[in-house]
C-alpha cells in the first residue's frame, strides 16, 4: 500500500466498525498504527451514531460517517414502500464511495458489515467482506481468526486490539495520540479543586456501571472495596464515574454505604456521575492512578491513556480477548466453572460476581499503585511478583498483561492458573498462529502442570491429520478428473469429501482443544473467493490448500504440545495413537470426550 | 344467457374495427381452447384446460364483487378510466360497466375468448366507452390516468403478455387492485379435518391467493403424550391448557411474521378464544370452517362469536342457534373433494389387491361402524382406517394394520373397490343415524374418483346430489345389503351412477368452488387485502412505477412481477448466495433488511 493516493492526495483509509463503544476504543491502537505507517493518511470511521459523541478525543479520525438503522426502518414503515429507505441507503453508500477510499478495513463481524464491505468501493480491502455471489470473504490472514475465536474463546489469548492491528496489517504503535481539549482538563482540575482533591492525592476512579445487569459487580462489594482502600490509604481519593439514571442511583447508594460506617470518608469519595462529558472523562482517567472497572467502554478508554486498569472479570467477559489493552493492566477473574458464560447468556443466578473478594480488589489496586504507571522491565517483574503472592487459593484469580516477544499484549494468569490445561492450549495456539499467520517462530517454554490428558488430545490430533491428508488426496483426484476432459467428477468423490469435512468438524466436538484448527479450516474453505464457474480449477487448487494448511497446522500443534509437555515433565511423552479404522477415516469418529 | 350469432354480429360491428374482427374470426391455435360451461347459477362460465376463468358456482356474483372492489379502489386513486387485462367470458367487465360511467378498455390476448364473449354479452350497449384489443402493444396508444385491473385467472394463462403490459404503462400512479389475498391456513394438529385443511390450502393456491399452510402436525406427538401422562381429566385439561397457551403464541408469532390478509382455521385447529380475541383486536380477519357436528363439538359457542366468518356444514337448527347467539356471520358451506387428489385411475394389479376388494369401508372405527359393518362381512369386506378396536372380532377385516392412509392411498382404495360403503359416523347409534344431516367428505371424494358408493341417508344429501340417479342411498342394514348385492352384479349401473356423481362433483362440489364462493362472501362482509402500508407489503406494480427512471432498480424489481404484493423480507430472501453476482441493488435491499431487523423494523 503506497503512501499517496492515485492523485497524489493523502491516502484515504475507511474503517468500518459497527460495534459497541468499547470495541470502537479497541480499534484505536490500529488507527494510531495506521497513521504511523501512513503519516499523511486521512482515516475515516463508519460507526453507529449513538456512539459518535464518545469519539471526541479520538483525534486521529479525519471524519466519522454515523449510521443509525432506526430511521431507515421507520422510513419503510411510514412510507408506502421501501424505495425511499432504499434511496436513503444508496445515497449514504454513494457518500462513502465518494470518498474513493484507497483502503477499506472492515471490522464489523456480522452480515451488515459483510454487505457494507461489498458495497463500499476501495482499491484494497482488509477484514470481513462478501464475495460477489453472496458468501463470506476474508481479506487478510487474521480475518478467519476473528470468526474462529467466537466459538473457541477459551483457546484464544490474543487481545482484540492486537487482532485489529493484525487485520489491518500494521504493528503496535509507539504512541496513542488523543485530543483532550485543554479546557476539559482545566474543567476537571477545577472540579477536583472544588472537591478537595490536590495534585498529590492519588485518584482511584471506579466505573461501576455496565451495559447489562449481569456484568455489574454488586454495589455493596464496590462499597466494601472502596472502604477498605480508603482505610488502608489515607491519601487516596475515589471518584465514582457513570452516566444515566441507573448509574446515578447506584453510585449514590455506594457512596452512602461507604460513608455510613465512616462519615469521614465522605470528603474522599466523590460522586461524579453525570458530571462529565467524554472529553472530561478522558481527562479524569488521565489524571487517575488506577481505574477499577466492570467490563465497560471506560476501561478501554483508560487503556488508550495508559492509565492502569484493574478489571473485574466475571459473567461473559473473557479477559484474554477483551481485557484492557496494553501492559501492566490487571484482571481479577472469577474461577466459577461456568465462567465465562456465553455472550447471550441470561443467567438468573450470577454467583460468579461474588467470587471477587473486595479486599483482594483493594489490595490489588494498592499493589498497582506501587509501580510506575508505565509498567515495563523491572516494574512489570516487580508487579508480577507482588501479585503472585495474592493468588493463593480462593475463588478468583489474577492475570497481568505483559508485552510478549512479538509486541503483542497478552494476559497471563498468575499462580497455579498459569499452568492450567486451558492456559496451556492458549499458549500452544499462540505459537501456532504466530508461526502460521505471521511467520514468527516462538520458542519460549509453556509452563504446564499435568500431562495426563495430552495423550488423548494427541490421538485425536493424529486422526485429524489423517483426515486432512485424505482430503488433500481426494481433492487431487477431483482435479485430475477435471483436467481429463473425458472424465466427469464421480459423485462418490464429492460425497467422500463432504463426509470428511463432517468428520473434521466432529473432531472438534469430541476434542475441544482441536476446535480452533477445525473451525479455521472450515472458515478458510467457505471463504474461497472464487465464484466464476470458469475458474473451477483455481477453486480446486485453493481447496486443496485448505487441507494442506490443516495438515500442517495439526502437525505443528502436535509438535508444540509434545515439546512443551516434555519440557515440563522432563521426559518425552509418547502418545499412543492406534491406526484409524475405516469408519474413522471416513470421518465417523467415536464419541469420546477429553 | 345463450350464445347468439346475431349478438356476435352486433358486437363485431361496433368493436371489430381496426382489424380486430379478423383476429376474432381467425382459427386460432389448437391449444388452450376455451370451453363454455353452465354454472350452478345457470349462467355461462368459461374454462381453459384445468383453469376456470370464472366461478363455476355463481360467476355473475363473483364479477359484481370484483367490479365493486375495483371501482372502490378507482375512486380512491382518482382514476380516469379502467384498463382491464383479461376478459375471460366477460362477467367482471360487464359488472364493471354497470358500476362505473368511466371508459373501460379491455385487453384479451386470446381472440377466441373475445369471440365467445361477443356471443354472450350485449357489449354494444356500452358503445362509446368500451373498447377491446388483442395486442399488448396497443396499450401504448391508450390515454393516461387509467387504473389497471388484472383478471388474475387470465394472467395465469399468459403471464408474459401481462408482464409486458405492466412495463408499458408509465402514466402517473397506475395501480393495481390486489384482489388476491395472502392467507394463512391453520389446520388441526391431527384428525379428520387435517386433510380438509390441506385441500383448502391447495385450492386457495390454485385460485391465485398467496397461501401458507401452518402445519401443526409436528405437535401431534406432544399433544398425545400429554394425554398419556395422567388419567385424571382435570390434570389433562390443565396440561392441555398450558400447551394451548404455547400454541397460541406460536400461531401469533407466525401471524405477525406472515402478515396475512386472512386467517382460515379449520375445526379443531388450536386457536383458543384468547388467541381469537387477540387477532380480532389486531383487526386480522379470521374465517373459521366448522366441519363438525355442532351437537357433539360444542366449542363453537366460544369460537363463533370471535371470528369474522363462521362457515358450517349443517343448516337448521344450527343456523338459528348461531343467530340466537348474535352470530350473524355464519354461512352454510358443505364439504367437497379435491379432484387433484381424488380422481379416476386404474391402479396396477398389486395396488388393487393391496388396497381394494369387492366391498370396502374406508374411515375411522366409530361405534356405529363396528356394529353396522358386521352385517356385510359375507360380501368379502375390507376395512381401512384408524381406531378400530383390535379386541373386536371385526378387526380381522381391518387391513394395513389399521394405520392412517394418506389421501393418495385413500384414492387408491376408492378406485380399487367395486362397492365403497359410505356410513357416516355416530358415537351413539348402532348403524345409520336417522337424523343425520351434514354430508361427509368421503361422499364427495368417492364420487370425484368416479368410483361407486352406497351411502347412508342424510337430510342435506338431496340438495347436493340427485338421489337414485347420482347416488344410491340406504337407511338401514337391510337396504344396504340389497344395494350392495345388486350393484356387485350390475357393472353398467355402477359405472353410470359413478360417472354422474363425478360430473356433479366437478361441476358443483370441489374445494375450488367452495373457496371461491366463501371468499366472495368474505368480500361482501368487507374482508379484502389489507392496505400494504399496514402489512409491510407493497403492490409490485407500484414499486416498479416508483422505480421508473432507475433502470437497474427496475430490472431488479422485475422478478417480483406476478406476485401482486411483496414485502421487504421477501425481497431480501430472493437474493440467494451462489446464484451469480449480486447486484448493488440486491445488496442494498439485503442491507436494508438486516438494518430493519436490528432496528426492530
Amino acid at each position: 500500500m503506497r503512501d499517496c493516493g492515485l492523485s497524489g492526495e493523502p491516502l484515504r483509509i475507511l474503517v468500518v466498525a459497527l460495534t459497541r463503544m468499547g470495541d470502537l476504543y479497541e480499534t484505536y491502537p490500529m488507527v494510531a498504527a495506521l497513521r504511523e505507517r501512513y503519516p499523511e493518511s486521512r482515516i475515516y470511521l463508519v460507526a453507529y451514531r449513538e456512539f459518535a459523541p464518545a469519539l471526541g478525543p479520538l483525534s486521529l479520525f479525519a471524519g466519522v460517517f454515523p449510521v443509525d438503522p432506526k430511521p431507515f426502518a421507520s422510513l419503510i414503515r411510514v412510507r408506502e414502500g421501501p424505495l425511499e429507505a432504499y434511496r436513503a441507503i444508496r445515497g449514504w453508500i454513494n457518500e462513502l464511495n465518494a470518498l474513493d477510499a484507497d483502503l477499506l478495513i472492515n471490522l464489523t463481524p456480522n452480515r451488515i458489515g459483510a454487505i457494507l464491505g461489498y458495497l463500499i468501493h476501495a482499491r484494497e480491502k482488509r477484514g470481513l467482506h462478501m464475495t460477489p455471489d453472496g458468501y463470506r470473504a476474508h481479506y487478510g490472514n487474521y480475518v478467519p481468526y476473528l470468526g474462529m475465536l467466537v466459538k473457541n474463546r477459551q483457546y484464544n489469548n490474543l487481545n482484540l486490539s492486537d487482532l485489529f492491528l493484525k487485520i489491518a496489517g500494521v504493528r503496535t504503535p509507539s504512541s496513542i495520540p488523543l485530543g483532550i481539549p485543554a479546557f476539559s482538563r482545566e474543567s476537571v482540575g477545577q472540579k477536583m479543586d472544588q472537591d478537595g482533591i490536590s495534585g498529590e492525592n492519588p485518584v482511584i476512579s471506579f466505573a461501576t456501571g455496565a451495559s447489562q445487569e449481569l456484568k455489574r459487580w454488586p454495589s455493596r462489594l464496590f462499597a466494601n472495596c472502596i472502604r477498605d482502600l480508603l482505610t488502608r490509604r489515607s491519601e487516596v481519593h475515589v471518584i465514582l464515574l457513570g452516566a444515566g439514571e441507573g448509574d446515578c442511583r447506584r453510585n449514590r447508594a455506594i457512596r452512602q454505604e461507604v460513608c455510613a460506617e465512616n462519615p469521614t470518608f465522605g470528603h474522599r469519595v466523590h460522586d461524579w456521575t453525570q458530571r462529565t462529558g467524554t472529553d472530561e472523562l478522558f481527562a479524569i482517567l488521565d489524571r487517575s492512578s488506577v481505574l477499577v472497572s466492570n467490563d465497560t467502554g471506560t476501561m478501554h478508554a483508560a487503556a488508550l491513556l495508559s492509565t492502569p486498569v484493574v478489571c473485574l472479570s466475571f459473567a461473559n467477559l473473557f479477559y484474554p480477548e477483551t481485557g484492557p489493552w496494553g501492559a501492566g493492566n490487571i484482571v481479577i477473574y472469577s474461577k466459577a466453572p461456568c465462567a465465562p458464560c456465553a455472550p447471550d447468556s441470561r443467567c438468573a443466578d450470577p454467583v460468579c460476581r461474588e467470587d471477587l473478594d473486595p479486599r483482594l480488589v483493594s489490595r490489588v489496586v494498592e499493589i498497582r499503585m506501587s509501580v510506575p504507571r508505565e509498567a515495563v522491565g523491572e516494574a512489570i517483574r516487580s508487579l508480577r511478583q507482588n501479585l503472585e503472592s495474592e493468588t493463593v487459593g480462593g475463588r478468583s484469580g489474577i492475570a497481568l498483561s505483559e508485552e510478549d516477544a512479538s509486541g503483542d499484549f497478552r494476559y497471563r494468569p498468575l499462580g497455579r492458573d498459569s499452568m492450567s490445561g486451558e492456559e496451556f492450549f492458549r499458549r500452544v495456539y499462540e505459537r501456532i498462529w504466530k508461526k502460521e499467520l505471521e511467520g514468527m517462530d516462538i520458542r519460549e517454554n509453556i509452563p504446564w502442570e499435568s500431562v495426563e490428558f495430552l495423550p488423548d488430545v494427541l490421538r485425536h490430533a493424529a486422526r485429524l491429520r489423517q483426515m486432512a491428508e485424505k482430503g488433500e488426496k481426494l481433492v487431487r483426484k477431483v482435479a485430475a478428473c477435471m483436467n481429463n476432459d473425458s472424465a466427469s467428477v464421480p459423485e462418490h468423490l464429492l460425497q467422500d469429501l463432504e463426509g470428511l469435512d463432517r468428520g473434521i468438524e466432529e473432531a472438534a466436538w469430541v476434542c475441544p482443544p482441536l476446535g480452533p484448527l477445525s473451525l479455521f479450516f472450515r472458515l478458510e474453505k467457505e471463504s474461497i473467493d472464487i465464484w466464476n464457474p470458469f475458474d473451477l480449477l483455481d477453486l480446486v487448487g485453493k481447496t486443496e490448500k485448505t487441507y494442506q494448511d490443516l495438515k500442517r497446522r495439526v502437525s505443528l500443534f502436535t509438535r508444540v504440545a509434545e515439546e512443551s509437555a516434555a519440557c515440563t515433565a522432563g521426559r518425552r511423552v509418547e502418545p499412543k495413537i492406534p491406526p484409524c479404522t475405516p469408519d474413522e477415516m471416513s470421518g465417523k469418529l467415536l464419541v469420546e470426550r477429553v | 344467457m345463450v350464445p347468439s350469432e346475431s349478438l356476435f354480429r352486433k358486437n363485431a360491428e361496433i368493436f371489430g374495427s381496426g382489424g380486430l374482427i379478423n383476429r376474432v374470426l381467425g382459427k386460432g391455435s389448437m391449444t388452450d381452447v376455451p370451453e363454455l360451461l353452465v354454472s350452478r347459477s345457470g349462467s355461462l362460465t368459461m374454462k381453459v384446460g384445468h383453469l376456470t376463468l370464472h366461478s363455476l358456482y355463481d360467476p355473475e356474483r363473483e364479477g359484481l364483487s370484483w367490479a365493486r372492489e375495483s371501482v372502490f379502489q378507482g375512486k380512491t386513486e382518482g382514476s380516469r378510466g379502467y384498463l382491464v387485462a383479461g376478459l375471460g367470458l366477460g362477467h367482471h367487465v360487464w359488472a364493471l360497466l354497470s358500476e362505473t360511467s368511466l371508459p373501460v378498455y379491455v385487453l384479451e390476448t386470446d381472440p377466441r375468448r373475445i369471440a365467445f364473449s361477443w356471443q354472450c354479452f350485449e357489449w354494444h350497449r356500452y358503445a362509446g366507452r368500451l373498447r377491446f384489443f388483442c395486442d399488448v402493444v396497443d396499450a401504448r396508444n391508450l390515454p393516461g390516468g387509467l387504473m389497471l385491473l388484472v383478471h388474475a385467472p387470465s394472467e395465469k394463462l399468459d403471464p408474459d403478455a401481462y408482464g409486458s403490459l405492466r412495463v408499458m404503462i408509465h402514466d402517473g400512479r397506475t395501480s393495481e387492485v390486489g384482489l388476491r389475498f395472502r392467507v394463512l391456513v391453520i389446520p388441526p394438529v391431527y384428525g379428520g379435518s387435517y386433510p380438509v385443511a390441506q385441500a383448502v390450502a391447495r385450492s386457495l393456491d390454485r385460485l391465485g391467493h398467496r397461501t401458507t399452510f401452518l402445519d401443526m402436525a409436528p405437535f401431534e406427538g406432544a399433544l398425545r403424550a400429554i394425554g398419556a401422562q395422567t388419567s385424571l381429566d382435570i390434570h389433562k385439561m390443565q396440561l392441555r391448557g398450558i400447551f394451548q397457551g404455547f400454541l397460541d403464541e406460536l400461531i401469533l408469532a407466525r401471524v405477525i411474521h406472515e402478515k396475512p390478509d386472512l386467517v382460515i382455521a379449520l375445526a379443531q385447529a388450536p386457536v383458543s378464544p384468547t388467541l381469537l380475541s387477540r387477532l380480532r383486536k389486531e383487526n386480522i380477519p379470521v374465517a373459521y370452517w366448522f366441519v363438525e357436528d355442532f351437537r357433539l363439538a360444542t366449542y363453537w359457542e366460544s369460537v363463533a362469536p370471535l371470528v369474522t366468518e363462521f362457515a358450517v356444514i349443517q343448516k337448521e337448527p344450527f343456523l338459528s342457534l348461531l343467530s340466537d347467539k348474535k352470530v350473524n356471520h355464519a354461512t352454510y358451506l358443505p364439504l367437497a373433494a379435491d379432484p387433484a387428489i381424488f380422481s379416476p385411475c386404474s391402479p396396477p394389479p398389486d395396488d388393487r389387491k393391496r388396497f381394494g376388494g369387492p366391498v370396502t369401508f374406508m374411515g375411522a372405527g366409530y361405534a356405529n361402524r363396528h356394529h353396522f359393518l358386521k352385517n356385510l362381512v359375507d360380501f368379502d369386506l375390507s376395512i381401512f382406517g384408524t381406531e378400530w378396536n383390535a379386541g373386536d372380532p371385526l378387526y380381522r377385516y381391518v387391513r394395513e394394520g389399521g394405520r392412517r392412509l394418506s389421501p393418495q392411498e385413500t384414492a387408491l382404495v376408492f378406485n380399487s373397490t367395486t362397492v365403497n360403503i359410505n356410513l357416516h359416523s355416530s358415537v351413539y347409534h348402532k348403524g345409520v343415524n336417522p337424523d343425520g344431516d351434514f354430508v361427509n367428505p368421503r361422499t364427495f371424494e368417492i364420487a370425484s374418483c368416479g368410483a361407486f358408493q352406497v351411502v347412508d341417508h342424510r337430510s342435506l344429501l338431496p340438495d347436493l346430489f340427485d338421489i337414485g340417479a347420482e347416488l344410491p342411498v340406504y337407511r338401514n342394514e337391510s337396504e344396504c345389503r340389497k344395494l350392495v348385492g345388486h350393484y356387485l352384479e350390475d357393472d353398467a349401473g355402477r359405472a353410470e351412477m359413478a360417472a354422474r356423481s363425478r360430473e356433479r362433483v366437478l361441476k358443483e362440489h370441489t374445494y375450488d368452488i367452495r373457496m371461491a364462493s366463501w371468499l366472495e362472501t368474505l368480500k361482501e362482509r368487507g374482508v379484502r387485502p389489507a392496505q400494504p402500508a399496514l402489512t409491510g407489503r407493497w403492490p409490485v406494480d407500484r414499486l416498479l412505477s416508483d422505480a421508473a427512471g432507475d433502470d437497474s432498480l427496475v430490472r431488479f424489481l422485475e422478478r417480483f412481477r406476478g406476485r401482486g404484493s411483496v414485502g421487504l423480507e421477501e425481497i431480501a430472501r430472493s437474493v440467494s448466495a451462489g446464484q451469480g453476482k449480486i447486484s448493488p441493488e440486491a445488496a442494498t435491499f439485503l442491507l436494508l433488511s438486516e438494518m430493519g431487523k436490528g432496528a426492530g423494523g
